[in-house]
C-alpha cells in the first residue's frame, strides 16, 4: 500500500469537507437545535402553567375543599353551585373543570373531575395529585390521626446509595453513569450512521461523475477506499471535537438562564401543591474517567471504519441514488438492533442478554462501551468483544475493498447481493 | 525499447471474453490509434494498461517493465467519460489529481496555472467545475491528464465536445507533447483525427485483432482500388452500377470501391458521362473510415456464417 497516496486522499476528502459551506452549518446549527430541543419543551411548559387554570370544587361535606384552596388557591375554588351551573360555567370556559367530592371520602365512592377535554396531561395530573393527597390527609384525620402525625408520614425519606470497590466505599454514581452510557452508545450509533452514510454518498458521487476512473488509474482501489474512509473520519471527529466545545459553552452561557427561569417558576408554585412530589433527585454530574474516553474513541473509530467500509461496498454497487435504499438495508439492521436493547442492557447490564449482545462485533460499538460505563466488565468480555471486532473490522474492510474494486467500474445496473458475493472472490 | 508492448493480453468476465490474445507494441514518440467498434473491448485494454483491472493472463509492459501501481504515474489517461468534482474549484481539482500522481502541492498549482494558460484558460482558475461548459471542463481534464509529464498518454476521444478552433489547439498541443517525446495512445471514432494524427493504428473487435501497422502501410495493402468521382447533375446513374460498393455520395460526388477489374472504372465514367457533366475521376486509397467499416462486417458476417456451419 502507497501511504503517500493514502494521505493525499485523506486530506482531500478531509479538507474539502471541513471547508464546506455544509460543515460549518452541521457544526453550529447541530449544537443549536439540540438546545432549542432542551430548552423550549421547558420553557413551554413554564408558560403553559402561566395560563392558571381554575378549578371550581363542589364539596358539600367541605372534606377537602379547604385543604385544595388552601394548597393552591390560584387553580382551586369552593363552590356551592349546582351542577348544572358549573356545567354552563365549564362550556362557555369562564372556569376550565370542576370537581364534585363524593358525601363520604372513606370508602369507594369516586371524586369526579370534569371539563370539556383537552385540558393537557399535566393540567390532569396536577389536580389528580391535590385531589389524592387531599383525600389520604383527610381519611387520616378522620381516623384521629393528629396534624404532627400527619406531617411525619409526608416528611421526605433520605436515602443513597454507595459503591464498594477496591477504592474502599465511595459515591456511586452509577444511576449517572447509566445516563452517560446510553449518550455514549447512542453518540456512537449516530456518529457510525451518519458517517457512514457520507462514505456511501461520496462513493456513489465519483462513481455517477466518473471521477473514479481517474482516481484508480493513480491509486489502487483500496487506498481510494481506506483514504476516503479515513478523511471522512477526521473530519467527523474534528466535528464531534466542535460539537463538544460548542456545548459546553452554550450550556455555560444558557445555564444561568435556564437557573433563573427554573428558579422563579419553583416560586410561583411555591405554595401549590407539593405534598405528593419527592424532590428531585440529587443528580451530579459523575467523572467521567479517561478509561471510558479512551474506550469511547476506540469504539467510535473501529465501529466507524467497520460499518463505512459496508456502506463504502453498498455504494460501489448501486448506481444510482436510489439503489443504496434497497441495498443499505443488511447494514442498517444491525445498526438498529443495538438500539432496540439499549434499555434492557442499561437496567441490567451484567445479564446474560447483555454479555451475549455485546460480544457480537456488529454491536459491540454500541453496547460494549454502555456496558463499561454503567458496570465493571470483566477483563476476559472487553479483551474477547476486542478481538471479535478488530477480526470483524479486518474482515469488513477486506471485504469491502474486493466488492468496492469491482463495483466501482460496474456501470449500468444495480449489483445484487449474488454479484457482490461473486466480485469479492473474483480474481 | 518499445513505449509499450502488449504479449497474448486475455481478459473475461464470466463467460464474455473482453479481450482475447491481443498482442501490438507501439513504438516511443508516435501517435498509436486504438481503434474498434462500440463494445469491441477497447476500454477493458485500456483500464488493464492503465493497471485500472488485472488481465487473465498476458502481459503488459510500459517502457519495458511490467506495470504496476509504481508505474501508474507514468500513464496519463483522459477517459472518455469525464470526470471531475464539481463543487471543487478548478485549481483544486488539477491540484488534487496532479497530487495523486505524485507531484508536490506547489508543482502541481504551478504547472497547472502554466497549463491553464498554455489553453487560454487562464480566468478559470478559480470558477467551479460545474460553472463550465462542456468544452471547458474538457479542457480542465486534458491538464489533469498531462500534469505529472507521463510518458505516455492515453487519449479516449479527447476532442469530443470542443469546438473547431478548440479542437484545433488540442490537436497542435498534441503534437507538441508527441515532439518532446510522449508517446500517445489515441482512441476515438472520428477517423478524419486518426488519418490527421495518428502514425499507427490497430483495429479490434470483440476482443481480437482485426489489423495493425502504419496508417501508411495499411492503407497500401487495399491497393488503390477505390474511386472519387465529382460530377454536376443528377446521380441516379450511380444505382445502375453493378458489382461495386458505393461508400458515400452526396451531392456532386461520390466515393466508390471497384471490386475487380479496370473495366469496371471505365464503365463507370462511360455511364457517369452520358448522364451528368464529370469534373473529377480519380483513383485513391480508401478511406480508414472505409478500411473500419468493411473490415469489421467482414469478420462479423464471417462469424455468423461460421456459427451457421455454412463455411
Amino acid at each position: 500500500m502507497d501511504l503517500t497516496k493514502v494521505g493525499v486522499i485523506i486530506r482531500h476528502e478531509f479538507l474539502t469537507r471541513i471547508r464546506s459551506k455544509a460543515f460549518l452549518i452541521a457544526t453550529l446549527l447541530a449544537p443549536v437545535g439540540m438546545l432549542v430541543l432542551i430548552v423550549v419543551p421547558i420553557i413551554s411548559t413554564m408558560l403553559t402553567e402561566e395560563t392558571a387554570k381554575t378549578v371550581a370544587v363542589r364539596d358539600p361535606q367541605h372534606h377537602i375543599d379547604q385543604l385544595l384552596v388552601k394548597n393552591d388557591s390560584a387553580m382551586f375554588f369552593s363552590t356551592m353551585l349546582s351542577v348544572d351551573s358549573l356545567k354552563s360555567l365549564v362550556k362557555n370556559k369562564t372556569i376550565a373543570a370542576y370537581v364534585v367530592v363524593p358525601e363520604r371520602v372513606d370508602g369507594s365512592d369516586t371524586t369526579t373531575l370534569y371539563s370539556s377535554g383537552g385540558g393537557g396531561l399535566m393540567f390532569y395530573g396536577k389536580v389528580e395529585d391535590a385531589v389524592k393527597a387531599a383525600v389520604r390527609r383527610q381519611r387520616l384525620y378522620d381516623r384521629g390521626a393528629d396534624t404532627s402525625m400527619i406531617s411525619v408520614l409526608n416528611q421526605e425519606v433520605s436515602y443513597t446509595t454507595k459503591k464498594v470497590s477496591d477504592k474502599g466505599v465511595e459515591k456511586d454514581s452509577g444511576e449517572a453513569l447509566a445516563v452517560v452510557g446510553y449518550i455514549l452508545g447512542f453518540m456512537i450509533y449516530m456518529m457510525m450512521f451518519i458517517y457512514g452514510g457520507v462514505v456511501m454518498r461520496a462513493v456513489l458521487e465519483e462513481k455517477t461523475n466518473r471521477i473514479v476512473e481517474i482516481i484508480a488509474s493513480s491509486a489502487k482501489p483500496f487506498e481510494i477506499m481506506l483514504g476516503k474512509i479515513a478523511g471522512v473520519g477526521a473530519m467527523g471527529l474534528v466535528q464531534i471535537v466542535l460539537w463538544i466545545g460548542l456545548s459546553m459553552m452554550m450550556t455555560t452561557f444558557a445555564a444561568p438562564l435556564l437557573r433563573d427561569l427554573m428558579h422563579a417558576n419553583a416560586q410561583a408554585t411555591a405554595h401549590g401543591v407539593q405534598a405528593a412530589q419527592g424532590g428531585m433527585p440529587d443528580f451530579a454530574i459523575p467523572s467521567i474517567s479517561p478509561w471510558i474516553i479512551i474506550m469511547f474513541v476506540f469504539y467510535f473509530l473501529s465501529g466507524y471504519f467497520l460499518y463505512a467500509s459496508l456502506f463504502a461496498a453498498v455504494a460501489a454497487g448501486a448506481d444510482q441514488e436510489q439503489d443504496m435504499q434497497s441495498l443499505q438495508l443488511p447494514i442498517t439492521l444491525p445498526l438498529i438492533i443495538p438500539m432496540l436493547f439499549i434499555g434492557n442492557i442499561i437496567s441490567n447490564p451484567d445479564g446474560t442478554m447483555a454479555v451475549v449482545l455485546s460480544m457480537i462485533p456488529l454491536f459491540t460499538p454500541v453496547l460494549m462501551i454502555v456496558r463499561i460505563a454503567a458496570t465493571q466488565v470483566p477483563l476476559w468480555q472487553i479483551v474477547g468483544s476486542t478481538v471479535l471486532l478488530v477480526a470483524t473490522f479486518l474482515g469488513a474492510v477486506w471485504a469491502a475493498g474486493r466488492i468496492y474494486r469491482v463495483g466501482i467500474l460496474s456501470y449500468g445496473k444495480k449489483a445484487s447481493y449474488g454479484d457482490m458475493l461473486r466480485w469479492l472472490f473474483r480474481a | 525499447m518499445k513505449a509499450l508492448e502488449i504479449k497474448h493480453l486475455r481478459k473475461h468476465y464470466g463467460s464474455f471474453v473482453a479481450t482475447d490474445d491481443v498482442s501490438f507494441e507501439v513504438d516511443k514518440g508516435r501517435i498509436f490509434g486504438l481503434l474498434g467498434p462500440n463494445g469491441a473491448g477497447k476500454t477493458t485494454l485500456i483500464r488493464m494498461i492503465t493497471n485500472i483491472l488485472i488481465p487473465d493472463s498476458g502481459e503488459i509492459l510500459l517502457l519495458g517493465e511490467n506495470v504496476s501501481s509504481s508505474q501508474q504515474s507514468k500513464i496519463g489517461y483522459l477517459p472518455e467519460e469525464r470526470g471531475l468534482y464539481k463543487r471543487l474549484k478548478v485549481i483544486e481539482q488539477i491540484r488534487y489529481f496532479g497530487e495523486l500522481k505524485g507531484l508536490s502541492t506547489r508543482e502541481a498549482i504551478s504547472r497547472g496555472r502554466a497549463w491553464l494558460k498554455r489553453l487560454n484558460a487562464e480566468d478559470w482558475e478559480n470558477k467551479k467545475v460545474q460553472e463550465l461548459s462542456k468544452g471547458m471542463s474538457q479542457k480542465v481534464q486534458f491538464i489533469a491528464t498531462v500534469l505529472h509529464h507521463p510518458p505516455l498518454l492515453i487519449l479516449d476521444e479527447p476532442f469530443s465536445g470542443l469546438d473547431p478552433v478548440n479542437a484545433e489547439l488540442m490537436i497542435n498541443v498534441i503534437r507538441e507533447l508527441q515532439q518532446t517525446g510522449v508517446t500517445v495512445i489515441l482512441s476515438t471514432h472520428v477517423m478524419e483525427q486518426v488519418e490527421k494524427l495518428c502514425d499507427d493504428i490497430v483495429l479490434i473487435n470483440k476482443g481480437r485483432i482485426l489489423l495493425s501497422g502504419s496508417v501508411r502501410e495499411v492503407k497500401s495493402r487495399y491497393g488503390r482500388d477505390t474511386v472519387v468521382l465529382e460530377f454536376d447533375g443528377s446521380d441516379a446513374f450511380l444505382d445502375e452500377l453493378s458489382d461495386v460498393r458505393i461508400l458515400s455520395r452526396s451531392a456532386g460526388r461520390a466515393e466508390i470501391r471497384l471490386s475487380g477489374d479496370k473495366d469496371q472504372a471505365n464503365a463507370i465514367i462511360q455511364k457517369a458521362m452520358q448522364h451528368t457533366q464529370l469534373i473529377r475521376f480519380e483513383f485513391v486509397e480508401p478511406s480508414l473510415h472505409e478500411i473500419f467499416i468493411s473490415e469489421v462486417n467482414a469478420q462479423n458476417a464471417g462469424e455468423k456464417g461460421g456459427d451457421n456451419g455454412s463455411h
